[in-house]
């Protein structure tokens, strides 16, 4: 009886033992499935941005399997992929706002209830199309738009479907005009109630936020919120040092930096940095007294490159620390032949143009190559050109195939060179009716250049979407 | 024989004692190492798909660019299985950018920072890596 109840019990233990080592080698084995399942769905997903890399239009809505292809590359092929071990695994695709949802699952069977499956998500979007620079040698008006009286017309800025538009007040103007620009040929006046109190100067944009530089003695420096374009609201300002000293901005990560004319009294500084990083604040980090006008800004990198009237030193080239110190790089500042005023900069990447005013003597525009850890120009250039009078504006194109040029004058008043070549050589030029240039403004995403006189924001298109430099 | 038999219940009260014990511990190391398999499993998918939000990060933050150079990240964008956070995007202007793109799903997290040459016409890569910390976004 003993010996039996002994078996009977040893039994049930040795059965209890065997159903969990089973449960424990199921959990094993689904454990494992599924660390196979997630490298499947992964390599699914991959497959994915494999074929979009090559066609962002060839990732079709839909259910799709994959396989190598003749070539030994990664395609779409039938609905669903089966891989050794009972694997099947696909990707479904689907349209959203932000470009194509993408989810790729992969199931199992594994025997009578060894089943399971993954999912994973992802998004893909077209960022890899290349966008395209036309043929600017004979660019026409899209569309423009004059306002009446005397706007006076200083800056302007594309942010998203908009123009921001500064310019004086003193003569009966708003200070700062919006423009939607969705239709090119048609830009429109948007919310023309706004008034921004005083002369307009140069603007700086960074994410939604607008920082203008502006003629009040009290607050030069103004901060509003674009998130409900073209509505604007007023968030923070800052008072300079002096009276109504700023004219220029831009920023680089999270620093804004400030340049303005030239003081003599003790204490009122000529360039300015502040940390913009809370898009709600303005922190005041350094200032530098360079003891001339800065009339613009270039940045790239950790260089700042101004445009300045000081006569011995018209391209000034400053590295600006993290913590917000400024020194002059080594080699500047660069002294240009005359003493004509730097007062337009544009910069991207390795090159740099430089406009002045317009002096008998000298070309007023100026292109530099610049080191690509940033600094002062080194080997090769400076190039010219003869540009007839004052560059109040300059701008390139992505591939720096072209320099866009506004001149102070009606008389081609917008000139087009190619740069590419170093020759800087005209290419196309625009003639205004009445005024005179002021400052423009090149946009790779619409290839057009927004190019102000006095009182009409002109928007130009080249002659071909696509062009050959 | 008295003493015999009782011996012999003894011996067979020790293998089974014994075998009761190893079987034990087999079972409990099976069921635990079976757990912990399926916690791998699970923090394998996780983990993949904490990379793939973090990739999601990333596509967005670039075609966010190609939309609107002032752009500049620093958003946190929900899914169905987590989340990706961007940092602020580093740089100004068409060339020389930084992105910095955190994935989450579950306890997993992944981090991939990129370098981005230019961004127009067509935009190209420097560096696209994953890492344990940013060496790019301060």
């Amino acid at each position: 009886m003993e010996v039996l109840l002994g078996i009977t019990v040893f039994s049930l233990f040795l059965f209890a033992v065997g159903l969990t080592m089973i449960a424990g080698q199921e959990n094993t084995v689904i454990g494992g499935a599924e660390a196979r399942a997630s490298y499947l769905a992964s390599r699914a997903l991959d497959v994915a941005r494999s074929v979009r890399d090559g066609s962002f239009s060839a990732v079709t809505v839909g259910q799709h399997g994959y396989a190598v292809n003749p070539s030994g590359a990664w395609a779409f092929s039938g609905t669903t992929s089966t891989t050794t071990g009972s694997y099947t695994t696909w990707v479904y695709v689907s349209s959203s706002s932000t470009g194509l949802l993408l989810s790729a699952r992969s199931v199992w069977k594994h025997g009578y209830n060894k089943s399971g499956s993954v999912i994973l998500k992802t998004e893909l979007t077209d960022w890899r199309t290349a966008g395209q620079v036309g043929n600017w040698g004979s660019p026409s008006v899209d569309g423009s738009v004059t306002e009446a009286g005397s706007p006076d017309f200083n800056d302007v800025k594309v942010v998203g479907n908009y123009a921001l538009v500064t310019g004086g007040a003193s003569g009966g103007g708003n200070g700062l005009y919006i423009y939607d620009i969705s239709d090119t040929a048609n830009p429109t006046r948007m919310n023309a109630a706004f008034n921004l109190g005083s002369d307009g100067y140069q603007m700086a944009v960074r994410g939604r936020t607008l920082y203008v530089l502006t003629g009040d003695s009290n607050a030069e420096l103004k901060v509003y919120k674009m998130t409900n374009l073209p509505s604007l609201t007023y968030v923070t300002s800052y008072n300079l040092q002096g009276s109504g000293r700023g004219r220029t901005a831009n920023i680089n990560d999270t620093l804004l930096y400030v340049g303005t004319t030239q003081s003599g009294m003790s204490g009122e500084n000529e360039f300015y940095v502040f940390d913009v990083s809370n898009s709600g604040s303005l922190t005041y980090k350094t200032s530098v007294d360079d003891a001339s006008t800065t009339l613009d800004i270039g940045l790239t990198g950790t260089a700042a490159y101004l445009a300045s009237a000081d006569d011995s030193g018209e391209l000034a080239v400053l590295n600006v620390t993290n913590s917000g110190s400024i020194v002059t790089a080594s080699g500047a500042p660069l002294n240009i032949s005359g003493t004509e005023d730097g007062i337009a900069i544009a910069v991207s990447g390795t090159a740099a143009l430089l406009g002045r005013t317009r002096g008998t003597g000298i070309q007023e525009l100026v292109m530099h190559r610049l080191p690509a850890s940033g600094g002062a120009p080194t080997s090769g250039g400076p190039w010219y050109h003869e540009m007839s009078g004052s560059v109040v504006g300059v701008a390139m194109d992505p591939t720096q195939c072209y320099a866009f040029a506004a001149t102070r004058q009606k008389w081609k008043a917008l000139q087009i060179l190619r740069m590419k070549d170093f020759t800087l050589t005209e290419v196309a030029s625009y003639t205004l009716s009445s005024q005179a240039g002021k400052r423009l403004f090149y946009e790779p995403k619409r290839d057009r250049v927004f190019f102000l006189s006095d009182n009409t924001l002109f928007i130009f298109k080249p002659a071909t979407a696509t062009g050959s430099c | 024989m008295f003493l015999s038999r009782a011996r012999r219940g003894y011996v067979f009260l020790v293998s089974v004692l014994a075998i009761g014990a190893i079987a034990t511990a087999t079972t409990v190391s099976m069921l635990l190492l079976g757990i912990a398999a399926q916690q791998s499993g699970f923090a394998i998918l996780q983990s993949t798909q904490a990379w793939e939000y973090a990739q999601t990060c990333v596509e967005r933050a670039l075609q966010s660019l190609r939309d609107d150079p002032y752009y500049v990240g620093d958003s946190t964008y929900t899914f169905t299985y987590g989340r990706c956070t961007l940092d602020a995007i580093g740089g100004a202007g068409n060339v020389n950018r930084t992105i910095c793109a955190q994935g989450y799903s579950g306890d997993s997290i992944r981090r991939i920072e990129v370098k981005v040459a230019r961004i127009f016409p067509s935009t190209t890569i420097d560096t696209w890596r994953e890492v344990d910390s940013f060496s790019y976004c301060r």
